[in-house]
């Protein structure tokens, strides 16, 4: 892959493995019942 | 790759593949209904489809995701992803029929127009558990419409490879929205645990196999030195007919051994950008290892009446090392291989 891409790629990357689980996690932690 | 227009350049291979997808995707749905009304008789129709058919994306969405990095981990994921546009249009397809389904179900009864409703349907953008959810699955859907849309080669060619390419990076985002939507949504009215369990598994396997495959090939992008002729590697470590892929001034080369020559080309692929380096000679070409897309390697053509070009590179051996120039000539332009000695073939 050329290199911008690659570069974008990896930021979108890191961004979503920090956000995604904070938003699954939050959610779940926000339900009212279980 | 083809000289005249086609719609669809269809084979056997992309038959059975689509004819395999339909056919899941209708087990999945069947059995997802059925066993839906054993659970719960008291479940409609509606809601039983717009469930399944909103599952069913997502876990497609998450394979989509999935056969980039595994193919980078393990080479005999790639047929997978040969048709990995088409698995792409189906995601969509279920997609907006989930949508439709749901904007019929829960929008259409009011005085608004039903996808007004949507937009403006009440809840707390403040508030976790009472969060618009729907709001994101709408443009997640308008993102997977746009990328379906776009998926054919025309736009491939009239975009160009690295404008098409970010568009289609928008899938990560398109992502992210899809499972907030179902955290937002679905999550926080579901009592059971079993949705909350795969949307977790579901995340952390994309982003495990991301970071993974991005680690790999983190350790391979070392800067191999500067100067006119850069040692990138032994001869003896290129398989005859592979290639062995280095970092020169930040961008990877593909260093290919055939016939008792080495060649270097860029490992960019002109039709999605695809690794050339993970490719082999067949016949005396290079084959990408996605699409089949084929180059020579002395000048990096593809052979008559193809047109896609790719950079190359000046190489010399000296003993059993390779040595490579790390300033590309332009797309296309012949570079004499160099000749591996008899002492060091033998």
């Amino acid at each position: 892959m050329i290199r911008p891409l690659r570069r974008i790629h990896r930021i979108v990357m890191m961004l979503l493995a920090i956000m995604l689980p904070l938003i699954v996690f939050a959610a779940l932690a926000a339900r009212r019942e279980w | 790759m083809s000289t005249s227009y086609k719609a669809v350049g269809w084979n056997r291979q992309k038959r059975r593949y689509d004819a395999t997808v339909a056919g899941g995707v209708a087990a999945y749905l069947t059995v997802f209904v059925a066993a839906g009304f054993v659970m719960d008789t008291n479940a409609t129709i509606e809601t039983l489809l717009i469930r399944a058919l909103g599952t069913a994306a997502l876990f497609l969405l998450s394979v989509v995701l999935a056969i980039g990095p595994l193919c980078r981990i393990d080479r005999r994921f790639l047929p997978l992803l040969y048709n990995r546009r088409h698995l792409g249009v189906t995601t969509c397809l279920l997609a907006l029929a989930h949508g439709a389904f749901a904007v019929v179900q829960f929008h259409a009864l009011g005085d608004l127009n039903p996808l007004a409703s949507v937009l403006v349907t009440s809840g707390d953008y403040s508030s976790l558990t009472d969060f618009p959810y729907q709001q994101l699955g709408l443009v997640a859907l308008a993102i997977l419409v746009v990328m379906a849309a776009t998926s054919h080669d025309f736009w491939l060619r009239t975009l160009s490879p690295p404008v098409w390419k970010s568009l289609h990076m928008l899938v990560y985002v398109a992502y992210a929205l899809v499972v907030a939507h179902v955290a937002l949504g679905a999550l926080q009215a579901e009592t059971s645990a079993v949705l909350a369990f795969l949307l977790c598994m579901g995340v952390l396997i994309v982003i495990g196999l991301h970071l993974l495959a991005a680690h790999r090939e983190r350790s391979g992008d070392i800067e191999r030195g500067k100067g006119d002729l850069v040692d990138v590697c032994s001869v003896t470590d290129i398989p005859e007919g592979r290639a062995r892929t280095v970092c020169l001034g930040g961008e990877r080369v593909a260093v290919f051994r055939y016939n008792g020559r080495i060649s270097a080309v860029s490992n960019v692929c002109r039709h999605q950008n695809g690794p050339l380096g993970e490719g082999k000679i067949v016949g005396n070409c290079i084959v990408c290892p996605w699409h089949g897309y084929e180059y020579d390697p002395g000048s990096g053509r593809a052979p008559a009446p193809f047109t896609e070009k790719v950079p190359t590179f000046t190489v010399r051996t000296v003993g059993e090392r390779v040595l490579v120039n790390p300033v590309p000539h332009p797309p296309g332009t012949y570079v004499e291989p160099a000749c591996i000695s008899v002492e060091v073939r033998s």
